[in-house]
């Protein structure tokens, strides 16, 4: 749209240290023009602060932060045309709707026509038409966080920061507001960082997600590529449902896994390159991969434990020894096991996950 | 930034001088002796001044009746409004609002021009407890409703009463517990109102401590000094206190509250 | 529409003493996940800012509708042991609160013989009453005025974003203590200190600035107003701390991110946040300052007319007059108060367009 959506964010080695604790290490990321770049990990991990780096609320240990090669480290966080959507009651309760849209244009001196188009063009966009002249106390709080986007738009922002702002929400207008925010986004091509503890809303939103773990990013990619090929145990036990297990390398051309408590070694299905006999390893599963039945080679012999239905599916545990292990069934197949009963495994070639056990963070 | 920074450090010292100053003064005043003596003498000869115990007497006996009449009549009310009468808190809030403006002389007038009998309430101690219940009423039942409902009364005494507890043993064992701060901080403004109060015992003609504090003024300015100075000192103490023990009863809460 | 939803509108008052001590933390517990189904609810957790004028505009009479009205009579009187939980409260309250403030009203009409005058309401228009009424008015105007903006900004320096934390417990405890300190300590604090032979006094004459030549004086008005803020500004600091504390860190912070300097950001959202509350805090500041008795009458002994030395000096019998006469100068003070009241109701309305 404009010129200035044209530029990548670029954050350069940045670090941040509080009170001796280190909250950020080393980072470097870029985001494309009107790319949509998540920041996903759990509490404490440097995520928000990250993002308020980027804002200027916050100046980094080290590191840059540059935005199509200028370079923003040492300016005031109002010279840097970044929208910011907070995670909640941010609107000013004294100015209504309208007028909160208005705020950033207002400081712009903008002239009050081309303004008013402007402020009715967001409200077209965020569907919120006939609610400019309400308060935000008279707003709930799905609409309040709408119109906190279009407040961040207005000023036709660089780069969109989005400091978890769904958290508050009720579920079901998370969700909603989670497809709205992304429309809105692709519809504006504007460049967005968005922060999350939310592995789901990272995954449904993103065109790349960032996990950070204890200050450090522990894997980039996009979100097919997160959920498939985790690259650290830590991502693939924040990231979806998985089943892990503990093993040990036996044949690394077969592809031959032994895990403890298991009669037979497991098989991966294709070569572990890169990994030598002996190496210890993690395995991960995903539910809905794995199948029930009768016994077959290579399958395990396990007991149904317990059935948890969650609509679509059913999520049967069942144990093979000290192992467990998850399947999503669908209803009629899970319906027609008991508690107790004997049956076997089927892990399908390609559904094992491998990752070095030494892989840190 | 270095600017601001260093306007707010100067503003804060100018507000410190204004506060501290008179402080020093009072305190360097309390140490005189005569002459170019300085000692703590006056602080030991106001204490064996004729008078002094009387109305520290008096001051604590009031203090004493006013603290129980206060929490006999507010902590019922506090309690039963938080357990089951929600709808009647804005009423008493405005009546303790109204309780905290209206001045103690208008109080004291209104009081003595209505109240002009039995013999053992008019002219007695009574007399002054029924004045300064009125005054410590707002403070009380602030501080009791404050306490209570960050205890979530009604979900407690269910909760209590789920497990069989009776109705004795919910207040004994839980609630009387759990706002034992707010009870003690009720307790301590009530002392310190009693400890400064001035206008109304000095229109009635008691010689409570404050009234006391005044009348050798004039007399023994540095005597004077050094009681004040210790009033203060005690008073500071009291709050102190109290803010330790509300921003405990806060923690604690917090911490329930993330229990949950 | 249940019955309790209006009234959840008054369940939220934080009180004066409790303000003193408070320390924010319900807004604090509740930064996320708080925004349940009931909107209202959520929307009033958004304003914390708001708690003193909602302590005063609670006195000055939310009148809830009636059916709420007919409501709670209808349960009070179901409940017959409401009455012996909360009625020993509200009889005490009647009994020394209500019924002498109004034996006041009535006495001041009253003559000897008990028939209806208005000879002692006609009598405040003497001299010495108009000029009690007038220093008591300015003393009370400028005292709460200087007061409260200091207050604000002392409270805003100590305790807003970026102020040194451990200032915070400090400055509260001695706010509580400085608020209460009247009558003979602080007289005597004052007088050594600028006293004509106060250590400042002695001071800036031995660097040969003479005090009294400038006119200054702590026994007459002005005096007193510097005596006054003593604790005027304390209270000040106690009042106001929950509100600043209620202006929101987002709010700043988004105004920063669009663009804004500080300036506009107080300009247009910071000052008309808390202008209610500085507003009714003021108010609460005038109220003490008209209602203190002690500290005058400690330092100036009477010298300086002001209406409550005026009712003291009637009622002690320290001046040749009926007791009617005193309770005359009462009902003036309490329809001051009313007047202070209903000004601060008029300001409270004109900016509560966007409250929830």
């Amino acid at each position: 749209m404009t010129q200035s959506q044209l530029k990548h964010l670029h954050l350069d080695s940045v670090s941040k240290t509080y009170a001796g604790q280190v909250a950020l290490h080393p980072l470097e990321l870029i985001v494309s023009p009107g790319e949509l770049v998540t920041l996903l990990g759990p509490s404490g991990c440097g995520k928000t602060t990250l993002l308020r780096i980027v804002a200027g609320f916050l100046s980094p240990d080290g590191g840059r932060v540059l935005l199509g090669g200028r370079d923003l480290t040492g300016l005031p966080a109002r010279t840097r045309d970044m929208g910011m959507v907070f995670q909640s009651y941010s609107l000013f309760p004294n100015l209504t709707a309208g007028e909160n849209v208005a705020f950033g244009l207002d400081v712009r001196r903008l002239g009050s026509a081309e303004k008013k188009q402007r402020v009715d063009e967001l409200f077209a966009l965020i569907g919120l038409g006939e609610f400019q002249g309400r308060y935000p106390a008279q707003l709930s709080g799905g609409q309040q966080q709408r119109v906190a986007l279009a407040r961040a738009l207005a000023i036709r922002p660089s780069v969109l920061l989005l400091d978890e702002p769904l958290s508050a929400l009720d579920a079901q207008v998370r969700l909603n507001l989670r497809d709205e925010i992304r429309r809105v986004q692709q519809q504006t091509g504007t460049t967005t960082l968005f922060v999350t503890h939310d592995q789901e809303e990272a995954l449904a939103i993103s065109d790349r997600v960032v996990v950070l773990n204890q200050g450090r990013v522990a894997q980039v990619g996009p979100p097919a590529e997160i959920y498939r090929r985790p690259a650290t145990p830590f991502v693939a036990e924040f990231i979806g449902r998985s089943s892990g297990l503990s093993g040990q390398v036996v044949d690394a051309q077969a592809g031959l896994v032994q895990v403890a408590g298991l009669n037979a070694p497991l098989g991966v299905g294709r070569p572990l390159g890169g990994f030598s006999r002996g190496e210890a390893v993690r395995l991960y599963l995903r539910p809905e991969e794995l199948r029930l039945g009768t016994q077959a080679p290579g399958s395990i012999p396990v007991q149904i434990r317990q059935k948890r239905f969650l609509g679509a599916v059913t999520r049967v545990s069942v144990g093979a020894g000290t192992h467990e292990f998850e399947i999503d069934l669908q209803g009629a197949q899970a319906e027609a096991l008991a508690l107790g009963e004997e049956t076997h495994l089927h892990v399908p070639s390609g559904a094992i996950h491998v990752i070095r056990e030494t892989v840190s963070a | 930034m270095r600017a601001g920074k260093f306007l707010s450090g100067a503003a804060l010292s100018l507000f410190a001088l204004y506060f501290f100053v008179p402080l020093g003064s009072l305190f360097a005043n309390s140490l005189w002796a005569g002459g170019d003596v300085y000692n703590f003498s006056a602080y030991s000869e106001v204490l064996r001044e004729r008078g002094f115990t009387d109305a520290l007497m008096l001051t604590g006996q009031v203090a004493a009746e006013t603290i129980i009449l206060t929490l006999a009549i507010t902590f019922p009310a506090a309690y039963w409004v938080n357990l089951r009468s929600a709808h009647l808190r804005p009423l008493l809030s405005a009546l303790s609002v109204v309780a905290f403006i209206i001045p103690p002389i208008v109080l004291v007038s209104g009081i003595s021009a209505f109240y002009t009998g039995p013999e053992w309430f008019v002219g007695t101690p009574h007399y002054l407890v029924a004045a300064y219940t009125v005054l410590a009423i707002p403070y009380t039942y602030r501080a009791l409703d404050n306490g209570m409902r960050s205890l979530n009364l009604q979900t407690l005494s269910e909760a209590a009463q789920s497990v069989g507890a009776s109705w004795g043993t919910l207040l004994r064992r839980i609630i009387l517990p759990n706002v034992r701060g707010a009870v003690l901080g009720a307790v301590l403004l009530i002392l310190t109102l009693s400890l400064g109060e001035f206008t109304i015992a000095n229109v009635l003609l008691y010689q409570s401590f404050p009234v006391y504090m005044t009348y050798i003024a004039s007399s023994k300015a540095t005597g004077s000094a050094a009681l004040a100075l210790s009033a203060l000192l005690l008073t500071w103490g009291a709050m102190y206190l109290l803010l330790n023990l509300e921003s405990g009863a806060a923690r604690r809460a917090r911490r329930t509250q993330e229990a949950k | 529409m249940t019955d309790t939803e209006p009234l959840t509108r008054d369940l939220q008052p934080e009180g004066i003493s409790s303000s003193l001590i408070r320390t924010s933390d319900e807004s604090k517990t509740n930064p996320s996940g708080a925004r349940r189904s009931n909107d209202r609810m959520a929307a009033m957790e958004e304003h914390p800012a708001l708690l003193p004028d909602v302590l005063v505009s609670e006195l000055f009479g939310q009148t809830p509708p009636r059916t709420v009205r007919r409501n709670r009579l209808a349960r009070w009187r179901s409940d017959p042991l409401t009455w012996l939980f909360v009625g020993p409260l509200l009889a005490y309250l009647i009994a020394f609160m209500a019924l002498p403030s109004i034996a006041v009203l009535i006495s001041a009409f009253r003559d000897d013989a008990g028939h209806f005058t208005t000879q002692y309401v006609q009598a405040l228009t003497q001299t010495q009453y108009l000029l009690g009424l007038k220093n008591t008015l300015t003393l009370s105007f400028f005292s709460a005025l200087i007061g409260a903006v200091l207050g604000a900004l002392l409270a805003w320096l100590a305790l807003g974003p970026g102020s040194p934390g451990w200032l915070r417990r400090p400055l509260l405890a001695f706010s509580g203590v400085a608020s209460n300190f009247a009558g003979i300590p602080l007289a005597l604090a004052f007088l050594m200190t600028l006293g004509s032979t106060g250590v400042v006094t002695r001071l800036l004459a031995g660097a040969g600035f003479d005090l009294s030549r400038t006119g200054f004086s702590l026994f007459n008005v002005w005096g007193l107003v510097v005596v006054y803020l003593y604790f005027q500004i304390p209270l000040m600091v106690i009042l106001i701390a929950p509100a600043l504390e209620g202006l929101r860190a987002e709010w700043a912070e988004a105004a920063e991110n669009l663009g804004a300097s500080r300036t506009v950001y107080w300009r247009r959202i910071g000052l008309p946040i808390i202008a209610p509350a500085l507003l009714a805090c003021a108010t609460m500041l005038f109220g003490n300052a008209f209602a203190t008795y002690a500290t005058p009458y400690a330092l100036t002994s009477g010298t300086v007319a002001l209406l409550p030395l005026q009712i003291a000096a009637v009622m002690t019998g320290n001046v040749l007059s009926e007791p009617q006469m005193g309770r005359a100068i009462a009902l003036l003070i309490i329809v001051i108060m009313l007047i202070t009241v209903a000004l601060y109701t008029y300001f409270d309305r004109l900016s509560s367009r966007w409250r929830p």
